[in-house]
């Protein structure tokens, strides 16, 4: 055994590479775990959406079935593009910190909260005011405006809490230059809660019409 | 070779590194390690074990079940006690036994056979457990107070609407809903770990088919559960909050429920399957003595039945009064499907053919499965024609049929897997001639219970029926099939016994008892907290076989970035190729796991029992661990 | 360097005995196959079919049937064979076999499987449309747990006794007042779902006179097994005589006692459930009793109609058939006696 004990020197083809480089390379296992959880979320939504046009369409009356006003635009297009035009600035704030621009990147992602804060308030004024006439409970067509659009009101509160954490982690240098990773992550979330959004508007507000 | 039976390759890494590993490696002791270990042999252990105790008190169920059965007009239960215990064995049979226990199998045994260290998130595994013991008991702790489940285990609106106590409906779906977070969080877990944390030169075409089919697994996981909890979400909220999805007089429809849960329900029948398959593609090679044949399309085969499970769900609603055309569609799919598995059955027996055989009581558990999983296929087949598939669903024999194919496809290769992998997991082994009499047992009474079911399904013979008339031609055949869950009983509480004895009083197992292929037999019997002392580079599909592999173990046991003693640290490698990319760091142990999932146990507790007040405490709690969670991550300087 | 290694593999005259276990348990399942066919003429059988479409799977089935013998008996005698012949603990040549396992695996079973495929939509074909044009549509409500039939231009309604012509295709139009249920008469046709607000249409037709079984086959609750039905198929002269008799109001009652009873049903709370044509008796949660006396069985086939089951039955319906929607009856054992005989005696 003891003749085992010399210390090797290999020369196969990976031992140049294995001496890992400064910068990582290669997708991390946190940006995996984020898109295979965006994709699990994106199903559940593509379900949603799917089973819309399925209850839209099983019946064979008229749509909203009970005789529902078709939806207002007014709201929910302003959101719409509230959380669609707070892409730039995250994509922005992306590069920003990684570039280790603090300053700049805690302003771009305070804009992106401030949107993201928009999103939400719309979202309620279109309940509260544009909208009342159509319940929760009246028909299957207020069930579904009012569960879709609730559950990814619901992600995009959960977005802002955790943009609250990214910004005080950038705030406190826990995330720059460094390690500019979750931003990253944070942003794909963002992304697909955007993306989302239209999908929303475009079944949930402007499908009716059609 | 030396007598205590350690390979000479590890044997010399540990003589290296595994001193201060160790010192790195270590755990807290006691009850505070217990609740806060992150190890995935220790959560794997844990998974079977629970799933082992879920799969107990679900199949004492069954017995009940058939004790009702065993003569015409019986008395034994009343109609909501066998209603409420058939949709509750059901139930956890599928969500709460079959794939927790592959999960577990999955959790103990993937990171070990691609060469790492742990998962590739370590406490999110630690919380999946967690969540679905905690999400076991609500189910079953429903069940005394009479407010089990009871719309049977697919639960179709609207039996499962107003016709039912909504105690009994809303522990279902919050219970279901609550466990699919763990069954989600494992599924991402395995993927990222079989995508990133491969030993490097492990490409995935060298990548064990155990392996493939956790990850194809856990991608049908990824896009098959949502639909099951959007109609989980969808039916809670009718009972509620009044909302109308399946509420016909409003719009609402009542066959939606139906396409979303087998838009789930099928696809999660191949969730269940696959990795018992890759169980099996596990231990024939091993007891034939040669690699397993056409490796490439056994892959080809495994993410082909992955894909194609999703084009099948309407097979289970052929009397529903779908369209001719769509049933030709779901017919033509249904067929295609069983191509991918008889792939797999020709390697099967064309390794063992083409290889020496040697006689365990795995393979003979494997020998089990492959006549088993024949007829629940051949059966599984016939449901592809229309009209056949409309004269038996929904009778016994389509309850032989799933039968054959989940304890014949499924628990034959678990009761195989367990024979095969115990050694490696406990450092014992099981007595050999007592292992034949289990599979002697278990298969006979198996078959005695689940065959005349063929048959009196047949004859007419419905399903969920808590009792049936005497002169149906049904007497004999429910009598044998009882008698065959007797002595099923029996064959498993022997097993059980030859487990604990093995504990007890087992020989000690060597490295590698078997002569097996993979990398988890170049670990320790049981494996060390760091599995490798020097992470090897893996040279072919079966790296235990090629030469070289091991070897890699003692040429760089000297390498910083193969031996990693400093802290919790484990190779990153790149997605398809296997190579090296850098070390990264592993968390370490933690409480915060377990306190989210205590969290979210009693918010879902407090929503089944309307106390909203607390479900907001409550939910407020577990988003505040959960930060504090992702504050502290590992590489964080603060 | 590759290190010898132990090997195990001990035990074999204990293997062999369980691979001997293996191959009786498979020559006792064959046994059983075999005994299949021998069955009784009074099970509710697919496979003693007695109408076209059941006919025609029962044939399907037999043809499956013997394709699926000989698949699986090539499989496991091949696993066999290896089990018992291809011992040995030498490692073997390392061979890929792709492309026999591609022809025995994919290419062989693709051949069945079309095969099997066209036999699925020539099945679905040929079982969508009767071979002659239906004149007669029955119409058949699921509640739980009874059937309610109607045969609207008869004016005709009754309960779990589906009286049809024989050689006759009639259709059927399937809905549910409350849970999904299944139609099913194992003997005459397939099962057919029927769903709330969703209204199905099959046709179904019996080549022999006789009664043929049909239940349930969808879970539908507390008592999902008894809610079982009868098919009963007879010559068409029989048949326009029983339509016309079901057709006309309740028989007057002839007795006393029967008198009583008509007046128990109509004073008591019988009528808020049930009608009985000719009577005030007009509610419509329960069968229809107008014609209850004609049937042969009580309680969607639970129990026989006679005189001893039905006084069960009214008195305490809970203890025949727990959870089913009848409450217990307040009547003294006079007043049962008395409606009871007036029931029977409607024909």
């Amino acid at each position: 055994m003891t003749t085992m004990e010399r210390r090797p020197t290999p020369t196969t083809p990976e031992r140049t590479e294995r001496h890992a480089p400064e910068r990582p390379v290669g997708h991390t296992t946190g940006y995996w775990g984020m898109v295979l959880f965006i994709c699990t979320e994106a199903t559940t939504f593509a379900t949603f959406l799917a089973s819309y046009f399925y209850l839209r369409f099983a019946g064979s009356g008229p749509w909203p079935p009970t005789g529902d006003p078709l939806p207002e635009l007014f709201w929910s297009s302003l959101e719409t593009g509230a959380l669609l035009v707070s892409v730039v600035p995250m994509a922005v704030a992306v590069r920003t910190v990684a570039k280790g621009r603090r300053t700049g990147g805690l302003l771009m992602l305070a804009l992106v909260w401030a949107l993201g804060a928009a999103f939400v308030s719309f979202q309620i004024m279109d309940y509260l005011v544009s909208y009342p006439q159509s319940t929760l409970s009246s028909d299957a067509f207020g069930s579904l405006y009012y569960t879709i659009t609730g559950l990814h009101t619901a992600h995009v509160v959960v977005g802002l809490l955790m943009l609250i954490a990214v910004i005080a982690s950038t705030a406190l240098g826990r995330l720059g230059k460094r390690r500019p990773e979750p931003v990253a992550l944070m942003a794909m979330y963002w992304y697909f809660l955007a993306v989302l959004s239209l999908a929303i508007y475009v079944v949930v507000y402007i499908s009716p019409y059609a | 070779m030396s007598t205590s039976g350690v390979l000479p390759e590890r044997r010399i890494a540990e003589q290296t590194v595994g001193a201060v590993l160790d010192e790195t490696w270590e755990e807290e002791p006691g009850l505070k390690g217990w609740i806060t270990t992150v190890n995935h042999k220790r959560i794997g252990r844990r998974y079977l074990v629970t799933a082992g105790l879920f799969f107990t008190l679900s199949g004492i169920q069954a017995v009940v079940l058939r004790t009702q059965l065993i003569t015409p007009n019986n008395q034994f239960l009343d109609p909501e006690w066998y209603n409420q215990l058939f949709t509750l064995h059901g139930t956890t049979m599928i969500f709460w036994f079959v794939t927790p226990m592959l999960f577990g199998f999955g959790n103990f045994f993937l990171p070990l056979m691609i060469g790492t260290r742990d998962m590739a998130f370590p406490r999110m595994n630690a919380f999946s457990y967690w969540v679905f013991m905690m999400s076991g008991l609500l189910i079953f702790a429903s069940l005394p107070f009479q407010m089990a489940p009871n719309a049977g285990w697919f639960n179709y609106v609207p039996l499962s609407g107003d016709y039912q106590q909504q105690i009994n409906i809303e522990f279902y779906t919050l219970g279901v809903a609550f466990l699919g977070v763990s069954t989600t969080v494992g599924a991402i877990n395995f993927i990222v770990t079989a995508l990133k944390m491969r030993a490097p030169g492990m490409s995935l075409a060298r990548m064990p088919i155990y392996v493939w089919s956790v990850v194809a697994t856990s991608f049908m996981v990824v896009f098959a559960l949502p639909p099951l909890n959007l109609a989980n979400f969808m039916l809670f909220m009718d009972l509620r909050f009044g909302t109308k999805f399946f509420d016909p007089a409003a719009g609402g429809d009542v066959v939606l429920w139906q396409h979303l849960f087998w838009l789930f329900g099928h696809p999660d029948v191949y969730i269940i399957v696959l990795p018992a398959l890759g169980i099996i593609s596990s231990i024939i090679p091993t007891f034939s003595r040669r690699a397993i044949m056409a490796y490439p399309l056994i892959v080809f085969a495994t993410v082909g039945t992955a894909i194609i499970a999703f084009g099948v769900w309407a097979h289970h609603m052929y009397a529903v009064g779908l369209s001719n055309v769509s049933m030709t569609f779901f017919a033509a799919a249904t067929l295609t499907i069983t191509i991918p598995s008889g792939i797999q059955m020709v390697a099967w027996v064309g390794t063992m053919l083409a290889g020496r055989i040697v006689i365990t009581p795995a393979m003979l558990y494997a020998f089990g499965f492959i006549a088993a999983f024949m007829i629940g296929g051949v059966t599984g087949v016939m449901f592809g024609v229309v009209g056949f598939d409309q004269q038996v669903t929904d009778s016994y024999f389509v309850v032989a049929h799933f039968h054959y194919v989940l304890f014949g496809g499924a628990v034959l290769p678990i009761l195989a897997g367990l024979f095969y992998w115990w050694p490696k997991m406990t450092g014992r082994m099981t007595s050999p001639k007592a292992g034949y009499w289990s599979f002697g047992l278990v298969f006979f009474g198996f078959n005695l219970l689940f065959f005349p079911m063929h048959i009196s399904g047949l004859l007419g013979m419905p399903r969920r029926i808590y009792t049936y008339d005497d002169g149906l031609g049904w007497t004999v055949w429910n009598f044998a099939s009882t008698i065959g869950s007797y002595v099923l009983g029996v064959g498993l509480l022997l097993t059980l016994g030859i487990f604990a004895h093995s504990l007890l009083r087992g020989p000690r197992a060597p490295d590698d008892p078997w002569g097996s292929n993979t990398l988890e037999w170049a670990t320790g019997s049981p494996p060390k907290a760091y599995n490798f002392p020097v992470v090897p580079t893996v040279h072919s599909a079966n790296p235990m076989w090629d030469g070289q592999t091991l070897t890699t173990m003692e040429t760089y046991r000297h390498d910083e970035q193969r031996t990693m003693t400093e802290e919790h640290m484990s190779v990153r490698t790149s997605e398809l190729d296997g190579r090296f990319e850098m070390t990264m760091l592993m968390p370490e142990e933690s409480p915060l796991p377990f306190i989210v999932a205590l969290c979210i146990l009693a918010t879902v507790t407090s929503l089944l029992f309307s106390v909203y007040f607390l479900v907001g405490i409550f939910a407020a709690l577990g988003t505040a661990a959960l930060a504090y969670w992702l504050w502290h991550r590992p590489g964080v300087e603060e | 360097m590759q290190l010898p290694r132990r090997r195990r593999g001990g035990a074999n005259s204990a293997a062999r005995r369980s691979t001997r276990a293996l191959a009786c348990t498979a020559a006792w399942t064959v046994l059983l196959i075999g005994t299949l066919t021998a069955c009784g003429n009074d099970s509710p059988s697919t496979l003693s079919p007695a109408g076209p479409k059941s006919q025609l799977i029962a044939t399907i089935w037999w043809a499956l049937f013997g394709i699926s013998v000989l698949v699986s008996a090539l499989v496991i005698g091949a696993m066999l064979w290896a089990a018992f012949f291809r011992r040995g603990d030498t490692k073997v040549n390392q061979t890929s076999g792709k492309g026999i396992v591609l022809t025995l695996g994919a290419v062989i079973p693709a051949a069945i499987l079309i095969a099997t495929f066209g036999t699925s939509v020539g099945g679905i074909a040929r079982n969508a449309d009767p071979p002659s044009p239906t004149e007669m549509t029955i119409e058949i409500t699921g509640n739980r747990w009874w059937w309610e039939v109607r045969y609207p231009e008869a004016g005709v309604v009754t309960a779990n006794e589906i009286h049809i012509p024989v050689d006759t295709p009639v259709r059927l139009r399937l809905e549910t007042d409350d849970v999904i249920h299944s139609f099913w008469v194992p003997e005459l046709m397939p099962k057919q779902d029927l769903l709330p607000k969703r209204i199905n249409h099959v046709w179904m037709s019996a080549d022999e006179p006789g009664v043929y079984r049909g239940q349930c086959a969808e879970y539908c609750g507390a008592q999902h097994a008894h809610m079982a039905f009868h098919v009963v198929a007879e010559p068409s002269n029989e048949f326009e005589v029983w339509l016309a008799e079901q057709s006309e109001p309740a028989e007057k009652p002839d007795t006393e006692l029967e008198r009583e009873g008509l007046d128990v049903l109509q004073t008591s709370t019988c009528g808020t459930c049930h009608t009985v044509r000719g009577t005030s008796a007009d509610g419509e949660l329960g069968p229809d009793l107008t014609h209850v006396g004609s049937r042969s069985w009580l309680a969607a086939g639970a129990i026989p109609n006679d005189f001893g089951h039905m006084s069960g039955w009214v008195a305490n319906s809970q203890t025949v058939k727990p959870g089913n929607l009848m409450p217990p009856q307040q009547l003294s054992p006079e007043e049962l006696r008395a409606v009871v005989t007036y029931l029977q005696s409607l024909e």
